[in-house]
């Protein structure tokens, strides 16, 4: 008897113990996102670091929106430069203070580091970066050549100024969901020359804003400086509310007329014939 | 007072004002019974959606619009013999007159109804004269449909007014009081008199007119809801001519088997007899060879050019549907020419088969039109779902196609409760001009 | 229950054919109670058939600022955006039916399986020639044949290019499914039984939720395109093979790379597909030279039914 109960416990204590661990198999899975992390210094001198995390789903990129990303720099010593929530297209942006002074390591780069913690839902996730920091100058000219575009960049190494070389850089212009490349440039000995095409369209003015651009350099990540000028080809698209076809709202002229001719014609007869009806009816009593 | 001499027109010609036989309600009660089970079949359709019929995204046009165009071509028996016979006095025409301008009326109500069923929104149906477009072929019909119908109806009524005043003051038959009421109020005072008959005569003489012009112009503009898109099949410049005649022909066909039917139910072999059989069989007969011609034309230069849309659709026609084919474009046509062609084979009896044969090979025709060159887009169906590929028509599409013929019956039965289907005011002017 | 829903919306459905009129409000009345908006009670009460098909009261205001909403969006949609002309290019070299487009699509407009408003055809031009996959979503042709046989203006081209369809507006005739040449347009034969949020406000941009008995097509995704995002098929694409843009910029981009519009037109030769209707399509074409991806590759990993969709294609009159 005694054998009996111990057995019976025994085995009631598995089953527990088996149902518990079932219940951990039952907890939701946790996703795995990844992470996008960029650096930009924009024309206004300003570094930019951007993270954005996101789902490789089936259709596309899922992101993920109100995620907290830590951004750290200093390989040597990780600072943590601040904490910033992922917006509704997954993107965490933080724009380093002008009068923050990085630290470099013994290549003259600097580091930066971005990290999502993970939490219940995502697991942690993170990306580093290491870029050179340059300093790019762009002016434009418009000579009889042509119109030029100047650039000149140079680095900063153990305090003397380096002039770039053998690098490329690109010329953009915005366009509405991307850069486009326009014209391609060639630092050589820290100045590179760049004739900007005549026949970029603009807006209906011929406004338009140049981008001289090292894009996604393998060390100078990415390095923009823009300029607001009128070297675009005017370009507009305007339908005259006046136009008429057949798919507009107005009619072409010598349809409505055919039609109101046609009808004016047949439902004019048809008065004519009720108005022969009124004058039997008239005729009919008067006879009486 | 309106005074006819010939007393017995009147008795021969309003069998059905008088009493009610049993036939009528018989055959009253059969067309309601039918008419009621496609009115179950279309609020089937309300409620569940337009997925209970067979139209899919290839073939969204079945045979609603078949329906609709071939019920507006029935119309045309009104325009041509009416019409045009009146403007061209022809004695014969007398007997006939008044079935053609009731087919003409009362298949211009029913048209419009196949296409109401065929319109997604109906309760969105007042767009189409809140926000008319006028570039659209649509609004160019709904247009046209209600000026034919209004210009049918007055002309119909034109042509009744004299009878109501013969009815209104005739004692030669027992008629029911409100009935002489109603016919004292739509006689509008009409006794005859010489300014009365010149006001009326004229009026009908503009109005036979408008007739034939409408009638043209509404069959055109149907035609041109297919002839202007650029669907292999549709995009023929011969399309409005085409319909026009193939619309006369249906109606001419349609107008023999009514004048047989009455003539037999209500015993009037006196008044309708074979001269008038042969006489409108001769205008089917000249009908048919113009359609004939037509038809012929329009595929002799499609299969010539072969263009690679016209190919496959020609291919189409021959493969799957080769029998309604040959019945509509063949037999349809050839028939009736060697029956009425031929003096030996020219009784009423085949004149009414040939009729026959030329309705039904017009209903395919229409067919054969609308629905392969839907199954043949320029870019192929490419489908698993069978029903999307080919079109077959649900039991619910054949249950209203029922239903509008059975409405027809029902409209024509109601009417003979008022008005005499044989004109007798028309009898009376022929007769003293000949000697029946 | 599914019975009692099933005789709810069958009522529903009667009323709205009886034309009720409040059925359109409705859904908005429901919505302005549910959704978190402040709107000034007028005090004055007006009774609704909500969308489960309850009589309730709701204040009069809340119902004409989702209608007013309503309205402002459907003028807005035939407006659209200034100074642009969209275009679309699609680069048949890489394309293989991976059908992505056609998902991404469904799922964004809340489609029915059985609707494809971007759809794969296998075409092959002639007996000799090479098969290939053409992605085709709506042309928006700039000569629309479907937007002039329209006869109450439900559908329509704006100054930018698109050609909408407003689903208030449709009577559900089909004229325009018989006018496109390129069967670019879908009808809702029954209920799509799509559910939106309840202070949902109807943009023809987006055009959801589908309405039985209207006609919906693509849309360009103008609605992604105010904010400057690019169409769902060009982002879902895993080849890469649809380009967006706008032919006043002169780019096109999808998503990875950016091209100048004019220079690949002219590098490889970019044509229009059935040129000589006359439409004026705004998609163009890439031959399928130099193909990334063999025609076969477009076969494989395809479930039954789209196999089955693909089994006779061939040039079309070869039996011949």
């Amino acid at each position: 008897m005694k054998l009996y109960r111990f057995l019976v416990s025994i085995i009631l204590t598995l089953a527990c113990l088996s149902s518990l661990s079932a219940q951990d198999v039952e907890e939701p899975e946790i996703l795995s996102p990844y992470m996008e992390f960029k650096y930009l210094k924009n024309t206004e001198e300003q570094r930019i670091l951007e993270a954005k995390i996101f789902l490789a789903g089936e259709l596309g990129l899922i992101p993920i929106e109100g995620l907290p990303v830590s951004f750290y720099t200093n390989i040597e010593e990780p600072e943590l430069l601040g904490e910033v929530f992922t917006n509704e297209k997954g993107i965490a942006r933080y724009i380093i203070s002008d009068d923050m002074i990085l630290h470099v390591d013994e290549d003259n780069n600097w580091w930066f580091y971005a990290e999502f913690e993970g939490n219940e839902q995502y697991e942690m996730t993170m990306e580093e970066i290491s870029l050179m920091d340059v300093n790019l100058n762009m002016s434009l000219e418009e000579t009889e050549d042509g119109k030029m575009i100047y650039l000149e960049a140079y680095t900063v190494q153990n305090g003397e100024k380096v002039p770039v070389s053998d690098e490329d850089i690109y010329i953009f212009v915005p366009r509405m969901f991307s850069l486009l490349s326009v014209a391609e440039g060639y630092f050589i000995d820290g100045e590179a020359e760049v004739e900007f095409p005549d026949d970029v369209p603009g807006d209906e003015e011929g406004n338009l804003t140049v981008i001289g651009r090292f894009n996604d350099h393998w060390q100078f990540a990415n390095v923009e400086k823009r300029i607001e000028t009128k070297w675009g080809v005017p370009a507009s698209h305007e339908v005259a509310e006046s136009h008429r076809a057949l798919w507009t709202q107005i009619a072409p002229r010598w349809m409505i007329v055919t039609l109101t001719i046609m009808l004016i014609g047949v439902w004019g007869h048809y008065l004519f014939a009720i108005i022969s009806m009124i004058r039997i009816k008239r005729v009919g009593k008067k006879s009486k | 007072m309106m005074e006819i001499k010939n007393k017995n027109l009147i008795h021969d010609l309003t069998p059905e004002i008088v009493s009610t036989s049993r036939k009528w309600y018989f055959l009253f009660g059969l067309f309601v019974v039918i008419w009621a089970v496609g009115i179950y079949g279309l609020i089937q359709q309300i409620d569940k959606g337009h997925i209970v019929t067979g139209m899919r995204d290839n073939v969204v046009w079945g045979i609603y619009i078949v329906n609709f165009i071939f019920f507006m071509g029935l119309s045309y028996a009104g325009a041509l013999i009416s019409g045009v016979l009146h403007l061209f006095k022809s004695k014969w025409r007398a007997p006939v007159i008044r079935f053609a301008e009731l087919i003409t009326v009362i298949s211009l109500c029913i048209g419009p109804f196949f296409i109401f069923f065929c319109i997604g929104r109906l309760d969105r149906l007042p767009f189409l004269f809140a926000f008319p477009r006028i570039q659209s072929p649509i609004t160019w019909d709904v247009i046209a449909i209600i000026t034919d119908l209004v210009g049918c109806f007055i002309f119909l009524y034109l042509s009744l007014v004299e009878d109501f005043a013969i009815l209104r003051d005739t004692t030669a038959i027992s008629i029911k009081p409100w009935k002489k009421k109603l016919y004292r109020i739509l006689a509008l005072g009409y006794i005859g008199t010489e300014k009365q008959y010149r006001i009326i005569s004229q009026a009908k003489n503009i109005m036979a007119a408008m007739i034939i012009a409408i009638a043209i112009i509404v069959y055109s503009v149907l035609a041109w809801i297919f002839g202007v898109t650029l669907q292999p099949g549709w995009h023929s410049t011969i399309f409005g001519p085409y319909f026009v005649i193939a619309a006369v022909f249906s109606g001419t066909g349609l107008l023999i088997i009514i004048m047989q039917l009455f003539r037999k139910i209500y015993k009037l072999e006196k008044y309708i007899t074979k001269k008038h059989f042969v006489n409108v069989g001769i205008l089917l007969l000249i009908i048919a060879a113009f359609y004939g011609y037509f038809t012929f034309s329009d595929y002799l230069t499609k299969w010539y050019g072969s263009v690679k849309m016209d190919k496959i659709l020609i291919d189409k026609l021959f493969e799957d549907y080769y029998l309604m084919f040959i019945f509509a474009n063949y037999l349809g046509i050839l028939i009736p020419l060697i029956i009425i062609g031929i003096p030996r084979f020219r009784t009423i009896r085949n004149i009414v088969i040939a009729a026959v044969i030329a309705l039904i090979g017009l209903w395919f025709n229409r067919y054969i039109i609308v629905v392969p060159t839907l199954e043949t887009p320029f870019l192929p169906i490419q489908d698993f779902r069978m029903d999307f590929i080919k079109y077959s028509p649900t039991w619910i599409e054949w249950a209203l196609t029922a239903a509008g013929v059975a409405i027809f019956g029902i409209f024509m039965m109601l009417v003979s409760k008022l008005a005499p289907l044989v004109s007798i005011s028309e009898m009376e002017d022929s007769a003293e001009s000949e000697i029946l | 229950m599914a019975s009692d829903e099933k005789s709810g919306k069958s009522r529903r459905k009667f009323l709205k054919s009886i034309g009720t009129g409040l059925g359109a409000i409705s859904l908005g009345g429901a919505g302005a109670i549910a959704g978190n908006k402040i709107i000034d009670a007028s005090g004055e009460k007006v009774k609704v058939l909500t969308a489960e098909g309850e009589v309730v009261e709701v204040d009069k205001n809340a119902l004409k600022e989702v209608k007013r909403e309503t309205n402002e969006k459907r003028e807005a949609a035939r407006e659209g955006l200034p100074n642009r002309k969209f275009i679309m290019v699609i680069d048949l070299a890489k394309c293989a039916n991976a059908r992505k487009c056609v998902e991404a699509c469904q799922e964004g407009h809340m489609l029915p399986q059985s609707h494809e408003w971007i759809k794969l055809y296998s075409i092959q031009d002639a007996e000799h020639t090479s098969p290939y996959w053409l992605p085709r979503p709506c042309f928006h042709c700039d000569n629309p044949l479907c937007v002039s046989v329209c006869p109450v203006g439900a559908t329509y081209k704006r100054d930018d290019g698109i050609v909408l369809v407003d689903s208030k507006r449709c009577i559900g005739c089909k004229f325009c499914m018989t006018g496109c040449p390129y069967s670019a347009r879908t009808f809702h034969w029954e209920d799509p039984e799509a559910e939106v949020p309840d202070d949902h406000v109807y943009d023809p941009e987006l055009n959801i939720p589908p309405v039985e008995g209207t006609v919906g097509k693509c849309v360009f995704c103008a609605d992604k395109l105010r904010n400057n995002e690019l169409p769902r098929c060009v982002q879902a694409c895993p080849m890469g093979a649809i380009y967006f843009g706008d032919l006043v910029e002169d780019a096109i981009t999808n998503g990875v790379e950016t091209l100048r519009f004019s220079e690949t037109m002219e590098q490889k030769h970019g044509y229009r597909y059935l040129e000589s209707l006359g439409t004026h399509p705004s998609v163009y074409y890439l031959p399928p030279v130099n193909r990334l991806f063999d025609y076969d590759s477009g076969l494989e990993g395809l479930g039954e039914q789209d196999r089955e969709r693909y089994k006779n294609t061939g040039p079309r009159d070869a039996k011949k």
